[in-house]
């Protein structure tokens, strides 16, 4: 299979049953994709594919021929933390992280769609992911950051 | 868990993915239930054709007031669309309460409907709805009630080398319509749900009292007396309602009988 990983050209050999999260971390080491349930639930392998945030446990590695995949590895320099992030940081919207990248898709995706949303739109978009650290207040609150920093450039 | 091994087709048209179903393949468009089931092994099909590349199944469209949802179109495609927004706000309500957003951008409409799950957001809206589920194959098309689309426990009753197409129903002008659901979580798999629709005639679909999705006929037609004796049909109905750790027979059908109730106050009066 062929595809666009964080810009660049892929080119991988799977068999129809392997599941894109596991050619996103192994084959291809963009490891910010996280299995936590393995099960659709928890969002940890939350991805841009199209430009659409979605579940990569739950999409076959050859579903994403052609297609434009992204990861948290793609945005920024690579070095430095994009707007998203840094307010994560800020505002200790992680504990332990592991739920984090799959946030911070889920926020880009938000606010792609929607630059100031309310509480409410927040906790609706970010219901797909789940923190068992935080208990979702600080979260809340960087996005909500994001969405301003955002908005002021 | 991984799927069991499985051949993949990626369909070209229509007829491809007829022949390849006809072989005995099931199809696959956003996958968001069926690679959830293979993963646990609840499926193991031995041949997935992929129908994900036939745009011409995507899109919503109306035409002489009859509104056309192709089977592909998205559930985040549903919430989006200013027509359905406009015409049935109450579909797009229960589609907004499918999954989460990543699972809405790429669940279909089609999927939804044949994965026939019992507790599904859409098939109840669509039974109120009166819609016609468009069915094609490679030799020939035919279209039958929704409802009848439903078999059993995620049974359809698709034949080999069939594939749902779409889902029409028709439009009337000051239709109301309302979706009830009942979930242990925000966006979780409902225990109930229930949807009543107006229209030329009053419709009402109902979801996880039974192995399939169901019409309530008694209820549709006692409703000509009010919502009283609606309730009192609902009563007499022989539910088989599935029992798991979440809730019970009894309370399932208590809910059904509440979220109805409500559902009917909102459309009628």
């Amino acid at each position: 299979m062929q595809f666009r990983l964080n810009g660049g050209d892929r080119k991988c050999k799977v068999s129809p049953r392997t599941l894109l999260v596991d050619v996103l971390r192994d084959e291809c080491g963009t490891t910010s994709v996280h299995i936590g349930c393995d099960e659709g639930i928890c969002g940890a392998c939350t991805i841009f594919l199209d430009g659409e945030s979605v579940k990569s446990c739950l999409v076959l590695a050859v579903q994403a021929e052609g297609k434009d995949v992204e990861t948290l590895e793609g945005t920024g320099s690579g070095k430095e933390l994009d707007v998203v992030q840094q307010a994560f940081g800020e505002e200790f919207a992680l504990q332990c992280g592991f739920c984090t990248p799959g946030m911070v898709v889920s926020a880009r995706a938000l606010l792609k769609n929607n630059p100031n949303p309310t509480d409410q739109e927040i906790r609706a978009a970010m219901v797909g992911n789940l923190c068992r650290c935080t208990g979702y207040q600080n979260i809340l609150k960087a996005v909500k950051k994001s969405a301003e920093k955002l908005q002021s450039g | 868990m991984r799927p069991a091994p499985f051949g993949y087709q990626l369909a070209s048209d229509l007829i491809d993915a007829s022949q390849a179903c006809a072989r005995g393949a099931i199809p696959l468009a956003g996958g968001q239930s069926l690679i959830a089931a293979m993963k646990s092994r609840q499926m193991t099909p031995e041949l997935l054709v992929d129908i994900g590349e036939l745009r011409d199944l995507r899109g919503i469209s109306i035409e002489s007031k009859r509104i056309r949802i192709g089977a592909l179109t998205r559930h985040c495609d549903l919430i989006e669309s200013e027509l359905l927004k406009e015409k049935v706000p109450w579909l797009c309500e229960a589609a907004s309460l499918i999954g989460d957003a990543q699972i809405r951008n790429r669940g279909s409409v089609g999927g939804n409907v044949c994965f026939a799950d019992p507790r599904a957001n859409l098939p109840p809206v669509l039974i109120s709805l009166n819609a016609t589920a468009v069915i094609g194959s490679s030799e020939s098309s035919r279209e039958v009630p929704i409802e009848n689309l439903f078999q059993g426990f995620r049974e359809n009753a698709l034949v080999a080398g069939e594939i749902l197409l779409a889902v029409e129903f028709d439009v009337v002008e000051g239709q109301k319509g309302s979706y009830r659901e009942l979930s242990p979580q925000l966006n979780g798999v409902p225990l109930v749900n229930v949807s009543v629709s107006s229209g030329n005639t009053i419709g009402v679909g109902v979801g996880g009292l039974n192995s399939c999705p169901l019409r309530l006929i008694r209820v549709e037609e006692a409703l000509v007396d009010g919502i009283g004796p609606a309730l009192e049909a609902f009563d007499g109905e022989a539910f088989e309602p599935l029992e798991d750790l979440q809730a019970g027979a009894k309370y399932r059908i208590k809910v059904g009988r509440v979220l109805l109730r409500r559902a009917l106050e909102e459309v009628l009066n």
